[in-house]
């Protein structure tokens, strides 16, 4: 499951061993744009998602 | 449990990748990173000195919090005094929960917040600035107006409330997207001003400093993140019209390929101001409003003068 910047939540597939950064690309975001929490805590882009991994995406552009 | 990334020091779950290291940092050693770096900054820039009264301008985003907050703490230590500077430009939708959270956020630091208006300055919103400009064919983008605008309004306010020091949020990111934007424009004027402090001058003008210059945008909001500073998501409607808005998500794909290429940009930033002229020190004061300009008219009063359309004939400001 996927939080983007709490505007949207969506349920994702990803092979196993999967990435941070595979799900980044899955959904067109730069890691620079970007940063991951898994499971309520931040983490560097090279984490593994596991079945079940709540991740919330955090926008780094505040828009003003 | 295994990891991917550790941290390079404790082996711990990496929080971030810091590409100034090149290594990974769990949250306690990220925290630690960031904030030495932003101490080391302030203090080997000679930007704050004791007896200082330093005004933050604070927009409630993550990055001028963030500045409040690493000034606040250090200033007991480093013995000046702090305070907040808000503007609120007149964005319906989005500066009150800005401001919003702003105010809660000051409060509970125990940091005095004072908030000044577009509204009470300039005698219209940006809502209404951008209606106009509209009308006109939006030869003007309104991120201009609001920026002229901001910098008035917050020298002015810091200098009538004693500041000797006007603390802004920049970071990295800011500082090269602006780099780059005045490469495009060819404005050398623009390279040479923006610095990590201000030049020393014209004694209108509060001297500025920059704490967050040398960190990049994405570790700002990793640090709030972890130390609990909330700032709520919320966009300008004009962000669309800014030309910043490219030049960041340009910068950002290089530097998504090439972790690091920021910190180069950044430093050939500095090699240009070093090899610049610095501009004329020497400022008047605007024949309409008696504020320090190097013009007859300030950059505010033209643009507020075309904006309310009182002089017809007035061309436009080039901004």
């Amino acid at each position: 499951m996927v939080d983007i910047f709490g505007r949207e939540v969506r349920e994702l597939s990803l092979a196993e061993g999967a990435t941070v950064v595979d799900l980044l690309n899955l959904i067109g975001f730069k890691a620079s744009e970007v940063v991951v929490a898994v499971d309520g805590e931040v983490v560097a882009e090279d984490e593994p998602l596991r079945d079940g991994s709540r991740v919330k995406l955090h926008s780094v552009v505040s828009g003003g | 449990m295994v990891y991917a990334a550790k941290c390079f020091i404790c082996g711990e779950r990496a929080a971030a990748r810091v590409s100034y290291l090149s290594e990974f940092l769990c949250s306690k050693h990220f925290v630690e990173y960031f904030e030495r770096r932003v101490r080391a900054a302030i203090e080997w820039f000679r930007m704050v000195e004791p007896g200082d009264r330093v005004a933050v301008a604070v927009s409630g985003g993550k990055d001028s919090l963030t500045t409040l907050y690493l000034l606040s703490k250090y200033s007991g230590e480093l013995g000046y005094e702090v305070f907040g500077i808000a503007v609120d430009e007149g964005i319906a939708g989005y500066r009150e929960f800005k401001l919003e959270a702003l105010r809660s956020f000051t409060s509970e630091l125990g940091v005095d917040l004072h908030v000044v208006s577009f509204k009470e300055l300039f005698g219209l919103t940006l809502d209404d600035a951008f209606k106009a400009l509209a009308e006109r064919g939006l030869e003007i983008k309104p991120c201009a107006v609001c920026g002229v605008f901001r910098r008035y309004a917050l020298n002015k306010a810091a200098r009538e409330l004693g500041a000797t020091k006007l603390a802004t949020g920049h970071n990295l990111d800011d500082e090269i997207q602006v780099f780059v934007m005045n490469l495009l424009k060819a404005h050398v004027d623009g390279v040479v001003r923006e610095g990590v402090v201000s030049e020393p001058g014209e004694e209108a003008l509060v001297p500025r400093i920059k704490p967050l210059y040398f960190v990049p945008e994405k570790e700002v909001l990793v640090y709030t993140l972890l130390k609990g500073i909330y700032t709520p998501f919320v966009e300008c409607p004009y962000i669309v019209y800014a030309l910043r808005h490219p030049v960041r998500r340009w910068l950002n794909a290089v530097d998504s390929e090439d972790p690091g290429v920021k910190y180069r940009v950044l430093a050939m930033k500095e090699v240009f101001r070093n090899v610049l002229q610095p501009p004329s020190k020497t400022l008047g004061r605007c024949e309409l409003c008696g504020e320090p300009t190097s013009h007859r008219v300030c950059r505010a009063c033209e643009l507020k003068t075309y904006i309310l359309g009182s002089h017809n004939s007035l061309k436009k400001p080039a901004v």
